[in-house]
């Protein structure tokens, strides 16, 4: 199979990634919705009876703690919802790379542009994630807490997804010297 | 650009259209519109050859330079 082309591997992947879009779009759209619901009705019960979180490596089930289920906190809530968002607009600019290459638009000038826009935002995701991990940590201190065990909560940033931000930055930028020189080879005449 | 082509001028003396002298030099016909309305970043030589046989002209009298 070839990578690029019509019938290629790069047009198949454009189509897995535009249903993929579209299931994170439905799940993002759900939270959001049943998240008015709950403060429209007043409903503050959590989704899920059981919860678990990784934190340094480990993973903690909370199962019927003596307060209830564990309250999932708005800032957790909102770390999370931008997360996907990114999530969602990495894999946008994605999926339109492969449907570039699925038209044989290799070294192509909008080629550059989303592979640095992925870059930025794989280096924004990293910053996100070690907050959404500070975050879900912060909720099970809390738990943890009134079980009467002490833990320290500490941020930890994620060094090596800000490392692959940095090298696909750093791809964007050959790519985009790669789409001048093209350029200049499709206007020899 | 400083380099501009008068292919146009060469073509109507030879009273020759874009189709023929495409197919006569052996490019297409959308490659020779892009030199001929100046938007080319460079041509070879063997294009070039082509050309002026073609037109039975020099370089000169098809490609011109006014500095900016």
């Amino acid at each position: 199979m070839e990578l690029t082309g019509k019938t290629s591997a790069a047009g198949y992947l454009s189509k897995i990634l535009t249903i993929v879009i579209a299931l994170m779009v439905i799940f993002l759209l759900a939270g959001i919705g049943l998240e008015i619901y709950s403060i429209i009705t007043g409903d503050t019960a959590t989704l899920f009876e059981r919860v678990s979180f990784n934190f340094n490596g480990l993973r903690f089930n909370v199962l019927n703690s003596p307060e209830g289920n564990v309250n999932i906190s708005a800032q957790f809530k909102i770390l999370a919802a931008s997360y996907l968002l990114l999530i969602i607009y990495l894999t946008a600019n994605l999926r339109q790379i492969f449907r570039n290459l699925r038209e044989g638009m290799l070294f192509y000038h909008p080629n550059a542009g989303h592979m640095r826009r992925i870059g930025v935002t794989v280096i924004i995701i990293g910053v996100v994630s070690s907050l959404l991990e500070m975050s879900s940590a912060w909720m099970l201190y809390d738990y943890l807490l009134a079980q009467g065990v002490d833990v320290d909560v500490m941020f930890e940033l994620d060094v090596v997804t800000l490392f692959i931000g940095v090298v696909i930055l750093l791809f964007a930028s050959i790519f985009q010297k790669a789409a001048d020189i093209a350029e200049e080879q499709n206007l020899t005449i | 650009m400083p380099i501009i082509t008068t292919l146009d001028v060469e073509m109507a003396k030879n009273k020759i259209s874009l189709t023929d002298l495409a197919e006569e030099v052996g490019i297409t016909q959308a490659n020779l519109s892009i030199l001929k309305t100046g938007k080319a970043k460079a041509i070879r030589f063997t294009t070039l050859e082509a050309i002026c046989e073609a037109l039975d002209c020099q370089p000169g009298d098809i490609l011109k330079y006014e500095p900016e």
